[in-house]
């Protein structure tokens, strides 16, 4: 790779330990992919969840941390800040409500000590997976670099923002740096279709478009699918699928083309750029039934926790699930939990939405992931043998993080079960 | 050794080593499928469950799933437990990005018959300086 002179210097180690071994990484990196130089960017999107988990970025590696290597990698981290906008993904818990979520005080102290830190470094800790929506949103061509499965799909197809699947490593190795290697989908001649998925059935919800993120990711494998005969996506209907489509056991989707709604792609023509597609799929009602069916192992009986919000609800989501739930009670022995932003929430309490929300005995929980606070949260786990949800991600994620038995179906259908405790 | 096989490959990440294969036309991910510490995959969502991949080449379709697949290779790696090599058909870039952090040589090949050719511990050598892929 070409370098100029300050990231040479950089590499050379003149500018600490930190952003060399971050330089290092992102060279061999940017090598192994041919990226013949590095592109600066305006945004970053990774992970900042405890400092023990950020400091395993950075050598040394092939060996545990000590206490010591990890306070050590704490003070240096703060000190390197840094370069551009930069945002992480949930937090392993509620950074109010940890206490109804079962963490005990000293995960809470260590969390926030991971704020401390973050704020120190110049890192938003919003602790959310939908920055896009929120406290990170780009326009149109800027150059980013986030990791999260789904943000980086709705940030390439949805704003016209460049990134490439990156690792939590990689991007806030980028984040430290202000540039990253540029190949893929940073370049306009990749950034065009590879496959057709011809859409024969109407989608009614957002399990739906899940449904069809799940369908579309298993099948195109690495690759850039074209949708046709779509109708246009709400935003959260566009978040499920983005969300559904790489949490779907494909190889990984960095961008798709919904014509006319993706910024890149008024016409399907525009979207192949000249190309044919290599394969069309065609996702009918067999197709999407099949989906459902996939994801359902727990077609009837009690349910313990009733989740919704992977990735995390928009206000208009907390909004409409008021609507539905007011004036009702979730069953004794079932949990409704639900997850937001803490931005969100804000709003929510202030609106009067979260008070009916929990009223009905539900939480609406901001800032944690599902997933983030059952693996890395060592406390006396809530039961979750069984679970519900209306996200394929969640859906997916869950019968492997749990190993629970799931059901999957749209938003209508969870709320009822956690009235009636079961399916 | 009128067996031995050898695969033209197209290298990510340099090195030479030599090691047993582990195979399967799956695409893998190390998040959620993996136990660090015992070095072995544990999920049932795969057919390669409760078998051990330290040391091993693995060869396999593609990485997949999520951001934080080069995170879990990472602690796998921290336990002892790294793999020798990965060779790929098609390239996820968390698998790049992960042996680039852990210095796992890896190549991609073009070559499906691969899987057929070769089975769980047979002998390969990944030379990914020479860009071959050798099996015996």
């Amino acid at each position: 790779m070409r370098l100029n002179e300050e990231q040479q210097k950089i590499l050379d180690g003149k500018k600490g330990r930190i952003l060399q071994s971050a330089m290092m990484d992102l060279v061999k990196y940017g090598t192994a992919v041919g990226a013949e130089e590095f592109v600066p960017i305006t945004s970053a999107h990774n992970a900042f969840q405890f400092m023990g988990r950020v400091a395993r970025c950075f050598p040394p590696r092939g060996r545990l941390l000590t206490e010591k290597d990890i306070d050590k990698f704490s003070e240096e981290i703060a000190v390197a800040r840094v370069k551009v906008k930069t945002t992480v993904n949930p937090a392993i818990m509620d950074l109010r409500k940890w206490r109804q979520m079962g963490a005990d005080k000293s995960i809470y102290d260590s969390v926030m000590r991971t704020v401390e830190i973050a704020r120190k470094c110049g890192i938003m800790a919003n602790y959310n997976c939908i920055p896009y929506l929120t406290d990170n949103i780009p326009l149109m061509g800027d150059h980013i670099s986030w990791a999260e499965t789904s943000a980086c799909l709705y940030a390439n197809s949805f704003l016209g923002a460049r990134s490439n699947r990156d690792s939590v490593e990689i991007s806030l190795f980028s984040a430290l740096l202000g540039i990253t290697p540029n190949f893929g989908m940073h370049l306009d001649e990749n950034r065009k279709g590879t496959d057709l998925i011809d859409v024969q059935c109407e989608l009614e919800n957002t399990s739906d478009w899940g449904a069809l993120g799940h369908f579309t990711g298993e099948r195109v494998g690495v690759g850039i699918p074209v949708f046709i005969d779509l109708r246009r996506p709400s935003v959260e209907e566009a978040v499920q699928l983005a969300a559904a489509t790489n949490s779907s056991g494909g190889g990984g989707v960095p961008l798709l083309f919904i014509p006319g709604v993706s910024p890149e792609a008024p016409t399907v023509e525009a979207a192949f750029n000249g190309d044919k597609p290599r394969k069309t799929y065609v996702f009918d009602e067999a197709a999407k039934r099949a989906i459902y069916q996939k994801l359902n192992c727990n077609p009837e009986g009690k349910v313990d926790m009733v989740n919704l919000g992977c990735p995390h609800l928009t206000l208009h989501e907390i909004k409409e699930l008021s609507r539905m739930l007011e004036g009702k009670r979730v069953a004794k022995g079932t949990k409704l939990w639900l997850q937001t932003t803490s931005s969100f929430r804000a709003l929510a309490e202030q609106l009067g939405y979260a008070q009916i929300i929990e009223a009905t005995g539900a939480k609406l929980f901001a800032d944690a992931c599902l997933y983030n606070w059952y693996v890395n949260t060592p406390v006396k786990r809530t039961k979750m043998n069984r679970v519900a949800t209306d996200s394929v991600k969640n859906a997916f994620g869950a019968r492997r993080s749990f190993h629970s038995n799931i059901f999957f179906g749209n938003t209508e259908r969870c709320i009822d079960i956690a009235i009636k405790g079961g399916v | 050794m009128g067996n031995v096989r050898t695969f033209k490959a197209k290298t990510l990440v340099p090195g030479k080593v030599t090691g047993p294969a582990l195979i399967t036309r799956e695409r893998l991910s190390f998040q959620g499928f993996t136990d660090a510490e015992k070095g072995i995959f544990h999920s049932p969502q795969t057919e390669l469950q409760g078998k051990s991949f330290k040391g091993v080449v693995l060869i396999y379709t593609s990485g997949k799933g999520s951001s934080v697949g080069p995170s879990a290779l990472d602690l796998a790696c921290r336990y002892g437990n790294c793999p020798a090599a990965m060779v790929n058909l098609e390239i996820d870039p968390f698998t790049v990005q992960g042996c680039v952090m852990q210095k796992i040589p890896l190549v991609q090949i073009e070559d499906a018959s691969i899987f057929y050719l070769a089975k769980n511990g047979d002998t390969v050598t990944v030379d990914a300086d020479k860009g071959e892929v050798i099996v015996s």
